[in-house]
């Protein structure tokens, strides 16, 4: 049982160092202000677009980073993604001063929700997709209820119900939209909502819509959330003081900024102890989580009836789009007929119905091949090892075993730019994230890890992030006090899951002699690699960009070995995974390619 | 009475800062008879022994001179061991040394002494810096609220009686039971063919989807969706922020602002998050919105969230919008409130009644009471104006005259997801605070390239042809409609309502 990780918090000197920071950035925003005479362009007459403060944080402190985001690509999302360049025109507006170049970079993609990897297109499900499209079109130009509901729909929809375990379910179009426009059909006046701290924006919008009250309890805080609940259910209803009509609980299956999975196991006994309602948005936990891929459910071992909503969206390990809501048959019914997404909306579209249809078909293992499931167990080894690699490399990384999302600690605000254009300068697309999106000293860079990624390209990040990590000085000496990860509750296997992770430790031990000849070469040729491009490593640092191209110029026509795959490149052994583990201590984890 | 402060410290705030003040003014008319004390007693010669010399001597301006402290020290013990040896060592010589020592203090800390207040006073500016220090605290106490005792609270319930209450308490359903006959059953469609559909297994025309041009699902269009499907997958997997922007959006986004004529745009994901989050982007608790009482859902819902002041106005009523107007800024002149943002929200068509909104008279009202005009052209984009910029143009305005136009791609370009056009500060104003583009998933690339497609043809001469041939099959249904005869109408009414009688039966 993982427990909460506790409160997260900078290092004093950090704290100090961002304080510095934002003062300094601030005046010297308030002298060029004052100096360049900025005015804003507001008619006469009129209240400024943008609050003063608002304006004043997007020109002077947002614009200075404004290249670490919104960085336009020009591929599919999977594994590898062609990154477009862009140039700084440095406008004092603020406003449209990146040009985005017809030239790209090809970079490793840690940042795309792309967990199962159907990001790209697939063997199985884009001539499916295709054949969809021929038959039904790309959009139906209606909502649901009028003339928006295809076969297709009505089948997703009968499958969804059946890959969460829940009766019935109803499919929107877009994931933001599921939550933003049921929970006010759900909720209303009377109605208390009792939201975890770091709760989705769509949870907050459509609980703000519903005129419900709401009440925040501490991220991930079981005793917290039981000591809410109990004082709002002996108050009552403010100043009414009378009882609640209806009480539901909001969690969410993983958190995208914490990467932490939600107790659901024990939020569900104070859920029952209590006779209130649960909301579980799985936004990032279906398909990620769980032996089978089906959600937080499975993973906590939790029966899907003891839990009143499940939503998720298809955006994420499914490569699609939109969301559902899966419940009982009464409560699906009432918002086909109450939820304005179903009503007002424009249907989804059916070639994206399909290709969830045919994601949850080869996960299901309808295709007649273990493809699905092993793409989520390469998913787990993944995220595992990821995690493992950089808790050890000395990062602060939060979150839990099995979650493919891990946010790793920054912390100083001043690094956000460094680390994500050193990171993109080394051919890794990384997403950093820091105020207003988190707090002001919790600045993150997030990884989120694919079933797409070889072994190969994780210890291809992994050489960058510690880089990075090294020039950044981003190891602030906290040690983990992440338990080794827990076998699946429900697992009949578990003592095998056991034994498997207790060889993890052993891993970076290994000595060469233990190893099959080949092998032995092979890491030898790694070593000698090593040597030879220890000038060039140099140059390197100083040209990362060239060269980094040059590395992956160099892994697409194959100088590199490929050894992590066993043909069709999804299911590792453990001698692969022991291997590629001794090369990276035996490398340092830094440069393995850096010369090749 | 836990919990409720009282004691000598619950006094107003005022009254301490009234007493300050006599004080303050006691002590500045005190100070000058203390300060001439000094020069008075200086001549008295009160001094004894020889060590009080150095005393009168040492003029330096250090207040705490150690040497004075070491006088004060000395000629104590001088005055006691000197009055011990006079009195020959007995009690009464101790007595007179304890005599001089204490007059030998008082010589230090009595009037005209090192350490007496007035010395301070003289010397060291000490007068305003007691008065500046006063003045603080008067200032200080001024600027705190008045203390008022909280209501006295009852005694808070015990564990035992929350566990109690926590048993009593039974929810409510968490949804009422939908009763049979109001159960939506929504066709399903099997193909959409042109303007037929297989609906329910028959072949219908169809005259419910908005695919207002017909260039939804087009050979063309089907073509494009599968080439950007093999090439980019299906999902984006990503917001915009983080990696989810794809060329492809870029292009459409630039080929849209192209279209519109107006500096950028920017594409959301859904429709009805689309207006629903720039109303938010744009409004917040201290601004005013007034919106058309027959907006549909996603405006009111953006309104909702906005905080802000929503007043409603009659459908397509200018003299009512009027009134609101002048109310607003009577009230906003009568509390002198702070310049706030006003937004005047209509659709385009109204999905409801398909309505136009007189824009012309509206945006002489907007520029009036200086109000920003968000238009929503869900209905009107594609459909109205030569170009089929929609009811902007419709009505002869420039597509500058009006803030913001948003609109779905669900409808004439027969897409999914949603679109705004505006200036750049508009726009970019969305790309960080819009939450439906902020926190959502992109737009599917399939899906923007099929916009793309559709606008291509949109804008082709083509394009106008239908556009034409929209607004004349439109013309030409509502004549036809209008012209059934009424006893038609009741005719038809009557097998509808025999029809009801029977199901309810």
């Amino acid at each position: 049982m993982a427990e909460p990780t506790g409160e997260v918090s900078p290092p004093f000197i950090t704290s100090l160092m961002s304080f510095m920071l934002f003062s300094l950035v601030f005046l010297l925003g308030w002298i060029r202000d004052t100096f360049e005479g900025y005015k804003g362009t507001t008619r006469k007459g009129y209240a400024p677009l943008r609050e003063p403060q608002e304006d004043f944080y997007q020109r002077r402190v947002f614009s200075r980073i404004k290249d670490c985001y919104n960085r336009p690509i020009a591929s599919a999302p999977d594994a590898w993604i062609d990154v477009l360049d862009r140039t700084n025109l440095c406008h004092s507006s603020g406003f449209k001063d990146l040009k985005v170049h017809e030239t790209k970079q090809h970079c490793l993609n840690l940042s795309s929700y792309n967990y199962l990897g159907f990001a790209a297109a697939d063997a199985y499900c884009t001539p499916q997709v295709q054949a969809t499209t021929q038959n039904l079109g790309v959009s139906s130009c209606s909502s649901r209820s009028d003339a928006g509901t295809t076969p297709a729909h009505e089948e997703l929809e009968k499958q969804t119900a059946a890959f969460v375990g829940k009766e019935a379910a109803i499919t929107f179009g877009m994931g933001y939209a599921t939550n933003s426009a049921v929970i006010p059909a759900l909720m209303g006046k009377g109605c208390l909502i009792i939201s975890d701290q770091l709760n989705h924006a769509s949870i907050v919008s459509g609980a703000r819509a519903s005129g419900a009250k709401v009440k925040v309890f501490r991220h991930n805080d079981v005793e917290h959330l039981e000591r809410v609940l109990r004082t709002s259910i002996a108050e009552g209803q403010p100043r009414m003081n009378r009882p609640w009509k209806k009480i539901m609980i909001f969690v969410e299956g993983i958190y995208s900024m914490e990467g932490e999975a939600c107790c659901l196991s024990r939020i569900v006994e104070v859920k029952k102890k209590y006779g209130v309602y649960l909301y579980l948005d799985e936004a990032h936990s279906i398909g990620a989580l769980g032996k089978r891929g089906r959600g937080a459910c499975e993973h906590w071992g939790v029966d899907p009836a003891d839990v009143d909503i499940m939503m998720g969206t298809f955006t994420k390990s499914f490569g699609s789009c939109g969301g559902y809501i899966a419940s009982s048959k009464a409560v699906i019914d009432y918002l086909r007929r109450h939820s304005p997404a179903h009503l007002y909306a424009t249907a989804m579209s059916p070639a994206a119905v399909q290709q969830v249809i045919s994601a949850m078909r080869l996960i299901n293992g309808e295709d007649g091949t273990t493809r699905g499931q092993d793409k989520v167990k390469q998913l787990h080894d993944n995220a595992n090892y990821f995690r493992r690699q950089l808790i050890n490399m000395g990062l602060h990384v939060l979150g839990d075993w099995d979650s493919p999302v891990m946010p790793i600690m920054i912390y100083h605000p001043g690094k956000i730019a460094a680390v994500s254009r050193l990171c993109l300068s080394r051919c890794l697309a990384m997403v950093v994230v820091g105020f207003p999106a988190t707090s002001l000293l919790l600045t993150r860079a997030r990884v989120c890890i694919s079933a797409a990624h070889s072994r190969d390209d994780l210890d291809y990040g992994l050489s960058v992030i510690r880089d990075v990590a090294d020039m950044c000085m981003m190891q602030y000496g906290f040690s983990s006090t992440l338990p080794p990860p827990a076998p699946h509750p429900t697992d009949p296997e578990s003592v095998l899951a056991v034994d498997s992770w207790g060889s993890y430790k052993d891993w970076g031990n290994i000595a060469l002699q233990d190893l099959p000849p080949q092998q032995v070469a092979l890491a030898a040729g790694h070593q000698r690699e090593k040597e030879t491009s220890k000038k060039e490593e140099r140059a390197r640092q100083s040209k990362g960009k060239e060269a980094a191209s040059l590395n992956t110029r160099s892994r697409k026509n194959g100088i590199l070995p490929d050894v992590n795959c066993n043909g069709n490149g999804h299911a590792l052994d453990v001698d692969s995974h022991a291997l590629m583990s001794s090369f990276s201590k035996m490398n340092g984890g830094l440069g393995i390619r850096a010369g090749a | 009475m836990k919990g409720q402060r009282s004691g000598p410290w619950v006094v107003d705030a005022s009254a301490t800062s009234g007493a300050l003040l006599v004080l303050l003014m006691l002590w500045a008319v005190a100070a000058p008879a203390h300060a001439s004390a000094p020069a008075a007693e200086s001549a008295t010669p009160t001094r004894s022994m020889g060590t009080d010399s150095s005393t009168q001597t040492d003029e330096s301006e250090d207040y705490f001179h150690w040497q004075t402290v070491k006088d004060l020290v000395g000629s104590v013990v001088a005055a006691a061991v000197g009055g011990w040896r006079e009195g020959n060592g007995g009690w009464r010589g101790l007595e007179v040394g304890f005599i001089r020592g204490v007059q030998e203090i008082w010589v230090i800390f009595g009037p005209g002494g090192k350490l007496h207040p007035a010395y301070f006073l003289e010397h060291f500016h000490g007068h305003i810096m007691v008065e500046g220090v006063l003045l603080l605290i008067i200032a200080y106490l001024f600027l705190q609220s008045t203390f008022k005792p909280k209501p006295h609270r009852e005694e808070p319930l015990t564990d035992k009686e929350i566990t109690q209450l926590c048993k009593e308490w039974q929810p409510e359903p968490l949804v009422p039971q939908v009763p049979e006959d109001d159960k939506v059953h929504s066709r399903i469609i099997s193909s959409y063919e042109d303007k037929y559909v297989v609906a329910d297994g028959k072949r219908a025309l169809n005259l419910l989807s908005h695919n207002f041009l017909n260039l939804a699902n087009t050979p063309e269009m089907l073509a494009v969706a599968s080439t950007t499907v093999q090439k980019y997958g299906v999902g984006s997997c990503g917001p915009r922020g983080f990696y989810g922007t794809i060329d492809v959006h870029l292009k459409l986004e630039e080929e849209l602002a192209q279209f519109m004529g107006t500096d950028e745009a920017i594409i959301y994901s859904y429709d009805i998050a689309t207006v629903s989050s720039i109303i938010p982007a744009f409004a917040n608790r201290k601004d005013v919105l007034i919106i058309d009482e027959c907006c549909g859902y996603p405006i009111q819902q953006g309104a909702t969230l906005s905080r802000a002041a929503v007043h409603v106005c009659k459908h397509n009523d200018m003299a009512d919008m009027e009134r609101i107007m002048i109310m607003v800024e009577e009230e906003a002149k009568k509390e002198k409130r702070p310049l706030n943002r006003r937004i005047v929200i209509v659709e385009g068509i109204y999905a409801s009644n398909g309505n136009l909104s007189p824009l012309d008279k509206m945006y002489e009202l907007k520029e009036k009471y200086k109000y920003r005009l968000v238009v929503e052209e869900s209905m009107s984009f594609g459909v109205l104006g030569e170009n089929g910029r929609g009811a902007v143009e419709h009505w002869g305005l420039k597509p500058s005259d009006v803030e913001v136009v948003c609109g779905s791609m669900g409808n004439a370009l027969g897409s999914v997801g949603g679109w705004c056009v505006g200036t750049t500060e508009i726009v970019e104003h969305q790309r960080l605070s819009g939450s439906g583009y902020c926190f959502s998933a992109s737009l599917p690339p399939y899906l923007a390239t099929s916009a793309s497609q559709s606008l291509c043809a949109m804008s082709q001469p083509e394009g106008k042809a239908r556009m034409a041939q929209l607004r004349k099959n439109a013309a030409s249904m509502r004549k036809m409609l209008a012209n059934i005869p009424d006893e038609d109408i009741k005719m038809v009414e009557h097998a509808l309502n025999k029809a009801v009688q029977q199901v309810i039966q």
